[in-house]
C-alpha cells in the first residue's frame, strides 16, 4: 500500500456513522409483531389453487395447433369439394418419363 | 440443542419461514446496527437510514419466502442487497420529488440540506459527493469488510466493474484532499 493510499485509509477510518437510536432493533421486533401473521395454511391453500389452476393451462402453441386443426377441419366439413379439387393430383408416369429425359439430356 | 444466539443467520431464516418471532428477533439484534451504518453512509440522513432497515426486516418479516435458500447465498449478502436497492429506490425518489419541486420550495430545501450537510464531517461530505454506485463500492468494500467478489454480487455487477468503481471512488477522494500520489515515490 503506498503513501497515498495510507493517507485516504486514515481519513476514511475517522469517519462514524451517527449511531442509530437506541431502540432500533426493538423497534422493529414490536412493528413485526404487530404485522398480520403470514399463515402457512393460507400459503398452502394459495399454492394449492394455484396448481389447481395452472393444470388448466395450456402452453399457447397448443392453442395455436388446436385453433388451426378446427378451423381446417370445419372448412373440410362445410365444403370437401373444394379441398378435394385443390389437391395436386399426382401423375407417376409423367413424373418418371421426366425425370428419365432428364437424366437423358444430362449424359448426352 | 443449539439456542438461538448459537444458530446461523441461514438457520433462523428456515425459522422465520415458520413464522418464529423469536428467530426473527435474534436476526434483527443481530444485524440491525450494521445495516444501518451501511444505509447511514449511503444516505447521510438517521431516520431515513432507520426507515430503510425497519421496512426491509419487517418486508422480511411478511414475505420470508423471498429468501431462497437454495440459491446458497449467504443472509447477510442477499439481505445487503435488499437494503442497497431500497436505498437506491429512496434516492430515485427524493431526486425526483427535488425536481418537481416550485422555485421557492427548492431553495428551502436546498437550504435545510445545507444545514444538514453542516453536521457532517469533511471525509462525510466527500464522500456523499461521490456517485452513488462509487460511494457504495467503497462502503462494502472499506466499512463493511465484503470481499470484492461478495460486494461485486451485492452491487449487481462483475468483479472489473467493481475494482473500477473503487478505484474511481479513492481517485476523486484523492483529488478532494489534495492528497497527491507524486509523494508515494519517495
Amino acid at each position: 500500500m503506498n503513501k497515498s493510499d495510507e493517507k485516504l485509509n486514515q481519513l476514511l477510518n475517522s469517519s462514524k456513522p451517527v449511531p442509530a437510536s437506541s431502540n432500533l432493533a426493538q423497534r422493529i421486533i414490536f412493528e413485526a409483531k404487530l404485522q398480520p401473521e403470514f399463515k402457512v395454511t393460507v400459503e398452502y391453500e394459495e399454492t394449492f389453487i394455484k396448481q389447481f389452476l395452472r393444470s388448466f393451462i395450456f402452453p399457447k402453441p397448443a392453442y395455436a395447433l388446436a385453433c388451426s386443426m378446427l378451423i381446417g377441419m370445419l372448412l373440410g366439413w362445410q365444403n370437401p369439394d373444394f379441398i378435394l379439387n385443390t389437391l395436386p393430383l399426382v401423375d407417376v408416369d409423367n413424373d418418371l418419363s421426366s425425370l428419365f429425359l432428364a437424366e437423358v439430356n444430362f449424359y448426352e | 440443542m443449539k439456542s438461538l444466539q448459537q444458530q446461523t443467520d441461514e438457520e433462523l431464516m428456515i425459522l422465520i419461514k415458520a413464522s418464529n418471532h423469536a428467530a426473527f428477533s435474534t436476526l434483527v439484534t443481530r444485524h440491525s446496527d450494521r445495516f444501518y451504518a451501511l444505509s447511514y453512509r449511503t444516505l447521510f440522513n438517521q431516520s431515513d437510514a432507520e426507515d430503510i432497515v425497519q421496512e426491509s426486516f419487517l418486508k422480511l418479516w411478511r414475505k420470508p419466502e423471498l429468501w431462497q435458500d437454495k440459491k446458497h447465498s449467504k443472509f447477510t449478502t442477499w439481505f445487503y442487497r435488499i437494503i442497497v436497492n431500497a436505498c437506491y429506490d429512496l434516492n430515485k425518489k427524493k431526486s425526483s420529488q427535488e425536481t418537481s419541486l416550485v422555485f421557492d420550495d427548492y431553495e428551502q430545501a436546498v437550504e435545510n440540506e445545507d444545514l444538514s450537510h453542516q453536521q457532517l464531517s469533511a471525509i462525510d461530505v466527500a464522500l456523499n459527493n461521490l456517485p452513488e454506485r462509487q460511494r457504495m463500492a467503497l462502503n462494502l468494500c472499506f466499512y463493511e469488510g465484503l470481499s470484492n467478489a461478495e460486494a461485486a454480487e451485492v452491487m449487481g455487477v462483475r468483479l472489473k466493474a467493481l475494482q473500477s468503481l473503487i478505484m474511481r471512488g479513492k481517485a476523486a477522494l484523492k483529488t478532494q484532499f489534495n492528497i497527491s500520489e507524486e509523494n508515494d515515490h519517495e
